[in-house]
């Protein structure tokens, strides 16, 4: 049955008294169904008509309500710029509440952050296709951002009902509105307030989604920032504490992480690779070479998906997992060679032309150089004998035993 | 994330020239394409067996299989690979070592 805004006033106050978070997040929403209901009863409501419900539920939700029924009126009549306006004025109403009052309320506070980034992406989105100026998501960024404030004063609550528990997913959500407008500096601000909090729980406390979210971000910035170990490592958290039907998160986490591993020495088995085909697609030619040390083969899959890897700012890092190709190239020179200590320089000259690259000699000794220096290969090279002279045991190390492999690339 | 996507309007002969290639690789990019981003989770909380630590039988996330992690091989040296591309390098090798043998004497 269709409610009208009495009702809704009185369903408000319901779940003001039960502290029924969910239930006011759900109220508030403009998707659900009691929005359309209340444009229609209310017929063309506007801040002036409405104005005699105020007083009638305790302050401000008086005119929350209102605010609310606007929001939902504009949407319903295609104004996404007006829509997102009377929802940031929600918002703004909903914080002087939530200030003073405990965690029961962040089911409420993220709903109605969600929606107010939701309506900035239509705002922006619609005034973008009719050549107009918007800057409603960079906005709704500066509340997000003001929302963490509000969540870290709470001083007054126990720690287990206190705001503080939504600053995690606050800031994942602050962090989703800087990558989307690409302002991804600014980011910096808020996350060095977060990592500078000593009086809140640990991030393995908060619920899985809050931790996954925001370790998602904080690797893809410190791979942004070329932090590599840092990224490895957030990304692996994320990767392994997402759930596993959420699988185009997970494919996006793994964008990032499986390049990063394999810089590491960590290549991806086919049981990982089969669950995510559009990875399989992307990495696959590359981790085959680096296994065969086939080197013409890796400089055709990057010739062939250099595109690809630009958009996702990739391009550099495969770039860089050649060097474990060339490494497998170089091993296989040592095996042809009976795994001799000794190895003219001649003899990786000749396997580099083998492979298409029609290189000097020096280039061969400066690339066998390169690779002892980064440790991926144990030896020295006798310059005047044109010779590389290979430890007797364990010359070609594992990729993945060099002591810092993300310092020397 | 890049700013490549910055569209001039300016020169429309270049751009409807790029476009093609452009579309197919997004078509490839899937979920991956810049406009798509991490989508919030519908549940907010959920237990190990729901995840990929659920097989990882206690080890270190991300051990590789020599750590228990059969996700990631961190052993992949083949001292065995015959193809093409051996056969030519032994070749190769060959003659090159002989004539090295060979300008020694």
């Amino acid at each position: 049955m269709p409610i009208d805004f009495s009702t809704f006033l009185t369903q408000i106050n319901d779940a003001l008294n039960a502290e029924n978070g969910p239930n006011l997040a759900y109220l508030l929403r403009p998707t659900s169904p009691h929005g359309k209901d209340l444009v229609k009863s209310l017929r063309a409501p506007t801040a002036v008509s409405l104005a005699h419900f105020k007083g009638s539920i305790m302050s401000p939700w008086d005119e929350i309500a209102i605010q609310y029924v606007l929001t939902c009126t504009h949407i319903a009549r295609v104004r996404p710029a007006e829509a997102f306006k009377e929802q940031s004025q929600l918002v703004s109403l909903f914080f002087r509440f939530f200030i003073e009052n405990k965690g029961w309320t962040l089911p409420a506070l993220f709903s109605v952050l969600r929606d107010l980034r939701d309506l900035a992406d239509d705002a922006d989105w619609h005034a973008k296709v009719h050549s107009e100026h918007s800057e409603c998501k960079m906005e709704a960024a500066r509340v997000v951002a003001k929302a963490f404030s509000n969540c870290m004063t709470d001083r007054a609550s126990p720690m287990e009902e206190s705001r503080k528990w939504g600053v995690y997913y606050v800031v994942g959500l602050a962090m989703k509105c800087y990558f989307k407008v690409k302002r991804i500096s600014l980011t910096k601000n808020i996350v060095k307030a977060l990592e500078n909090t000593s009086d809140i729980p640990p991030l393995e406390q908060y619920p899985r989604a809050h931790q996954v979210t925001y370790r998602y971000y904080i690797g893809m910035l410190s791979f942004l920032n070329e932090e590599f170990a840092k990224a490895e490592q957030e990304l692996t958290l994320a990767f392994y504490n997402c759930h596993i039907e959420a699988h185009d998160n997970q494919t996006r986490i793994l964008a990032y992480l499986i390049p990063l591993r394999i810089l590491r020495g960590h290549l991806p088995t086919d049981e990982l690779l089969r669950r995510f085909p559009l990875l399989a697609d992307l990495f696959v030619p590359f981790i085959a070479a680096i296994r065969a040390g086939d080197l013409a083969a890796f400089d055709r899959a990057l010739a062939q998906r250099e595109a690809r890897l630009i958009d996702l700012n990739l391009l550099l890092t495969l770039e860089k997992a050649r060097e474990l190709c060339l490494r497998g190239l170089f091993r296989r020179v040592w095996i042809t060679s009976a795994k001799a200590t000794r190895v003219p320089v001649s003899m990786f000259h000749c396997a580099l032309r083998i492979s298409g690259l029609s290189v000097e000699a020096e280039e061969a000794e400066c690339l066998v150089a390169n690779l002892i220096y980064k440790g991926f290969v144990r030896g020295y090279i006798s310059h005047e004998k044109q010779m590389v002279v290979l430890a007797a045991t364990n010359a070609f190390p594992r990729a993945a035993d060099r002591p810092a492999p993300f310092s020397l690339i | 994330m890049s700013s490549a996507s910055t569209s001039k309007p300016a020169d429309t002969k270049a751009a409807a020239k790029e476009d093609k290639p452009k579309e197919s690789r997004q078509a490839q990019l899937g979920v991956l394409e810049e406009d798509d981003e991490f989508e919030e989770f519908p549940a907010a909380d959920w237990d190990d067996g729901q995840t990929d630590l659920a097989h990882l039988g206690g080890s270190a996330p991300g051990a590789a299989k020599s750590g228990g992690d059969n996700l990631w091989e961190d052993n992949w040296d083949d001292d065995s690979i015959e193809d093409d591309f051996s056969v030519q390098l032994r070749n190769e090798l060959t003659k090159t070592s002989k004539g090295e043998t060979a300008m020694e004497h």
